[in-house]
């Protein structure tokens, strides 16, 4: 893109381009439209034309820097997490099942002394129990034991799978921002040129038309004075 | 006195009126935005005296002013200048703002005491190009003050409300199709909830009428000025008849961009907004002044009512499609 400015105080025109320059007047020509047109070219090159700038190629989009400064932004872990409370309750847990394995024990152990004691009495005594009654009742015992075991077991697999999990987890985070320091940074002031027009001589003819009571001007201007201190 | 003043990039407008006395009239002042430059030649100098048409004449250069401009250029078949493009000063055209603040000056005078309010129209941000709204509001807020007036900005939009929408409480959608963009304001009881503007008004039709013919965009506008009827294109002289048929298919182009954009911007904004049920939508500026528009428009719209997102009680033309939003802000004006 071409950003030209005329410089002549003849108007260039450019018949190839089906356009014309006047003096200081700014335009803006393609890339494929200086290529096409001698007449520009010409122009520039006689210095009737002046090139401002050259840009890449663009429709109408602004090329505005932004002096606004990017933050860095940073992932912030927030907490305590879910997770590290389910930890926590899970040692409870574990402690109190600990606790309880610890009875079950004591309690296994109790029962297997008293149920041996007995045994040992009835050996002693003579028995009218059915000795397939006592192999069957031996039998469940036994099964309530294996099955006391199996469930510690279970419990163990548990709590396997739950430390998996956790040490495993992604810890919940949040994006911080950083806001950073504005020192270098320069806010640009517009500038708004000085135009001296005393040397020009107008001769200026403006329309002028009165308007009497059929407007209704002096009506809105009482209805809005009435809204305005009804806000107030 | 107070001023309104519409920057237009078709007309600047201008209202005044005595604030002491409230039987005064207000007197509207306007001159066409366009100019065109011509060698300067003393048979050319009194040509124009004779014909009392405005110029100006700066050291070898003469610029011819207004409505003149535009007859001459089309006799010479070239394109007259406008100071403002798309609604905005355009940044870099030393003659276009020399131009302004001559009119400018022939316009407001000196002020009659210090800081008198002037306050002066500004389009609104366009959603569909990149205008400098900023550099346009800076400078012309310099120019006013090196007057030695105070200088307020309005949105021109808003203003027709004032001028229009009394005994509504100010709350109206208003759209003003000037000739370089449209603007659109939604507001309530004076407060602006939305506010945008679009880059398609009468230049766009112009421009696109006179590609579909072959033709000049100044011709076009000639043609449309001289008077197009929307509803019926075989009005006028017939050797028009392919110009004017154009200028129809691109005003209904323009009414359902505007509808359309209308739509998606206050859904961007429609739960920050209570609206009462229905408003009315006021239409205004030079676009608007074709023959049957508002029958025309109103046509358009009742295609899109039921999946409009604001209750309509009614369409209606602006009492004076070219000097409301002088008049809303010489109101604004006279309330500061």
């Amino acid at each position: 893109m071409y950003i030209v400015i005329g410089n002549s105080p003849k108007k260039i025109l450019l018949k190839d381009l089906n356009d014309c320059i006047y003096y200081k007047q700014q335009k803006a020509f393609t890339d494929a439209q200086y290529q096409h047109s001698s007449e520009l070219r010409q122009a520039i090159t006689r210095g009737f034309v002046i090139v401002v700038r050259r840009t890449e190629d663009k429709s109408a989009s602004f090329n505005i820097s932004s002096n606004d400064v990017i933050p860095e932004i940073k992932d912030v872990e927030i907490g305590p997490s879910k997770i590290d409370q389910l930890l926590e309750r899970i040692k409870e847990l574990e402690v109190n099942l600990g606790r309880q394995n610890q009875k079950a024990k004591e309690t296994d152990s109790t029962i297997l002394s008293t149920i041996l004691k007995r045994l040992d009495n009835l050996e002693k005594k003579e028995s009218t129990v059915d000795i397939s009654v006592i192999k069957e009742a031996l039998g469940n015992i036994e099964k309530k034991i294996q099955e006391s075991k199996a469930q510690e077991n279970k419990n163990d697999i548990l709590v396997e799978k739950i430390q998996k999990i956790i040490n495993t987890s992604i810890k919940e985070k949040t994006k911080e921002v950083i806001p950073k320091k504005k020192d270098n940074v320069i806010t640009e002031e517009r500038y708004i040129p000085n135009i001296r027009v005393e040397d020009a001589k107008s001769h200026i003819n403006l329309q002028v038309r009165k308007i009497d009571s059929g407007d209704n001007v002096a009506d809105s201007i009482k209805r809005l004075k009435e809204l305005r201190s009804k806000s107030k | 006195m107070s001023f309104g003043l519409d920057i237009g990039t078709s007309f600047l407008v201008s209202a005044t009126k005595d604030p002491k006395n409230d039987d005064s009239p207000v007197e509207v002042k306007s001159i066409r935005d366009a100019f065109l430059d011509v060698d300067a030649d003393q048979s050319i100098i009194n040509m124009l005296k004779m014909s009392n048409f405005s110029y100006i004449q700066e050291e070898d250069n003469i610029y011819i002013i207004g409505e003149p401009a535009l007859s001459i250029a089309n006799l010479l078949k070239r394109e007259v200048r406008r100071p403002l493009s798309q609604g905005v000063i355009s940044s870099g055209e030393y003659d276009a703002e020399k131009m302004l603040i001559i009119l400018l000056k022939d316009i407001l005078k000196k002020p009659s005491y210090e800081n008198e309010p002037v306050f002066f129209s500004i389009p609104a941000e366009s959603i569909d190009k990149d205008m400098d709204v900023v550099y346009h509001e800076a400078i012309f807020k310099k120019i006013i003050e090196s007057f030695g007036y105070r200088a307020v900005s309005m949105n021109e939009a808003a203003a027709i409300v004032y001028s229009n929408c009394a005994s509504n409480g100010f709350t109206a959608l208003a759209s003003s199709a000037g000739a370089g963009m449209v603007n659109t304001a939604l507001v309530y009881q004076t407060m602006v909830g939305m506010a945008f503007s679009v880059s398609r008004s009468g230049d766009y039709i112009d421009r696109s009428a006179a590609k579909a013919v072959g033709s000049t965009a100044t011709r076009i506008m000639s043609i449309k000025e001289r008077g197009v009827n929307l509803l019926d294109p075989s009005e006028g002289n017939p050797k028009q008849m392919r110009e004017r048929e154009a200028i129809i298919v691109y005003y209904r182009n323009l009414i359902h961009y505007v509808i359309d954009t209308v739509k998606k911007e206050f859904k961007k904004e429609e739960n920050k907004i209570e609206l009462p049920d229905e408003i009315p939508w006021i239409i205004s500026g030079g676009t608007a002044k074709a023959k049957n528009f508002l029958e025309f428009f109103k046509r358009e719209f009742e295609k899109e009512r039921n999946n409009f997102p604001i209750g309509i009680s009614e369409i209606r033309m602006a009492n004076d499609p070219l000097g409301d939003v002088a008049k809303g802000l010489l109101i604004a004006a006279l309330n500061d």
